[in-house]
């Protein structure tokens, strides 16, 4: 019973451990998004004639 | 209760079950990264850009020649369709490529795709990749480009006035991480690219080719723009009237660093009344010919890569007008480009690679030019090149029928 319950706590932790590197990995590329997103430049070229 | 740092890491480990801790969670956490990268790309797909989104296209009315350059924002650099069966010609070049006056505005080689409609029974179509201001690098992106193109033929156009000044050397460095991208097999470029490009140039560069997400970020950039111009302070739905042609004095007002300054007046800055006709030629006699320069590093590398390259290539140099080439000082100025053009091309041979060192205003009739260097009347050159590609095709066999029409049949 208590052996069940150890093993039930490792695969909670070992789940939680996934969840949370999955979820930092899903934020982390979002960041990345968002920061390319944000650098690349918008604004127009204007041709000064030289 | 959390107290220090510490506290902070056990909280998180205890949520977070200790998620980056070892190199295989760390490992498992850039997989995911690159996961949600990739999903931003099928969650939120975008429509690439269409030809009508570069304004000079609508100068352009023949359908099988169209400028293929995006923004000068865009990463994506160029839009390279497959044409199919046609021989597609990828012609490169600066604002030379235009044909500028008070009746009509065109493209030189749209015009001298009418001329050449239609090769070994194939239509002919023209990438053009117009680089506006474009500097001896953009160039060599731009030909990196096309020769990772379906392109059946280069022609590149190597204005004087920029080819080997080498305080000007890019222009256009969002084409940077595209460019990584086709050199990254080879090896000989990578001296080139280290000059050049920042690591993040070659980082997105390499992701672009996988990941739609960072490839298409300038057309998510301008979505996301749309959504946020009322945070702006700047009014673009009701700009103030044009004020017209400023004077040089007002240039200068309007410039937004000394840079400016420096790029248009480096030359003469004593010069008050300095014309357009001086300017340019002290462009051209600020060509450095010393040897060993990254202008010549550029140019050897342009013309190893099209020597190396398995379709024909053909380079020239647009003309000076010929009243500025009665003048011994262009003349004396240009024939030291041409002569370091000459022996730099000597040293990349290629079976398929014709290199035209000689300016086209040394054999061209009279032109009408805008300056000394941007025709307004594009026939007679229209004609030689015609001649030129057609003749280069069938020496090198490329091909076995090619006619130029003359200019009368030509629609």
């Amino acid at each position: 019973m208590r052996r069940a319950a150890t093993n039930k706590g490792k695969v909670m932790n070992r789940l939680r451990k996934y969840f949370g590197e999955a979820a930092i990995g899903l934020v982390l590329g979002g960041l990345i998004f968002l920061a390319l997103v944000a650098t690349v430049g918008t604004v127009p070229f204007i041709y000064q004639g030289y | 209760m959390i107290h220090d740092v510490k506290d902070a890491q056990a909280e998180l480990d205890r949520l977070a079950g200790g998620a980056g801790k070892g190199p295989l969670s760390l490992l498992r956490i850039v997989a995911w990264m690159f996961v949600g990268l990739l999903l931003i790309g099928f969650a939120w797909p975008v429509a690439q850009p269409k030809y009508s989104d570069n304004k000079y296209n609508h100068k352009i009315l023949d359908p099988l020649a169209k400028i293929v350059t995006l923004d000068k924002n865009d990463t994506r650099g160029f839009k390279r369709p497959n044409h199919g069966k046609a021989f597609t010609i990828a012609w490169i070049g600066p604002s030379t490529l235009q044909s500028i006056s008070k009746t009509s505005y065109t493209f030189i080689p749209a015009d001298v795709r009418k001329r050449i409609p239609v090769i070994d029974g194939r239509n002919v179509v023209v990438d053009i990749y117009f680089l506006s201001g474009a500097r001896i690098m953009d160039l060599y992106a731009a030909t990196q480009a096309a020769l990772h193109s379906r392109a059946d033929m280069i022609v590149l156009d190597l204005n004087p006035l920029w080819v080997y000044n080498d305080t000007e050397l890019q222009g256009w460095s969002n084409l940077n991480g595209l460019t990584a991208s086709h050199i990254i097999k080879s090896p000989s470029q990578w001296s080139l690219g280290a000059q050049f490009f920042s690591p993040e140039d070659v980082l997105t560069g390499l992701a672009a080719t996988k990941i739609p997400a960072i490839r298409d970020r300038w057309t998510y950039a301008q979505k996301v723009r749309n959504h946020l111009s009322w945070f702006s302070v700047l009014n673009e739905k009701t700009p103030p009237p044009s004020s017209g042609p400023l004077s040089p004095l007002q240039q200068v007002a309007a410039m937004t660093d000394p840079l400016q300054f420096w790029v248009k007046y480096r030359f003469s800055p004593t010069a008050k009344n300095q014309s357009i006709a001086d300017r340019q030629l002290a462009f051209l006699q600020g060509a450095n010919l010393s040897g060993g320069t990254i202008s010549d590093d550029v140019v050897s590398h342009l013309f190893g890569i099209l020597a190396g390259a398995k379709i024909p290539a053909y380079v020239y140099v647009p003309p000076l007008s010929q009243t500025a080439l009665k003048d011994p000082r262009f003349s004396a100025s240009l024939a030291k480009i041409e002569n370091h053009l000459a022996a730099q091309a000597a040293q990349h041979p290629g079976p398929l690679l014709l290199v035209n060192s000689q300016s086209l205003g040394r054999v061209l009739p009279p032109m009408e030019f805008n300056d000394i260097v941007h025709v307004a009347k594009d026939g007679p050159m229209v004609t030689y090149l015609a001649h030129a590609i057609c003749n280069h095709l069938l020496n090198t066999k490329t091909v076995q029928h090619c006619v130029v029409l003359p200019p009368t049949k030509a629609k």
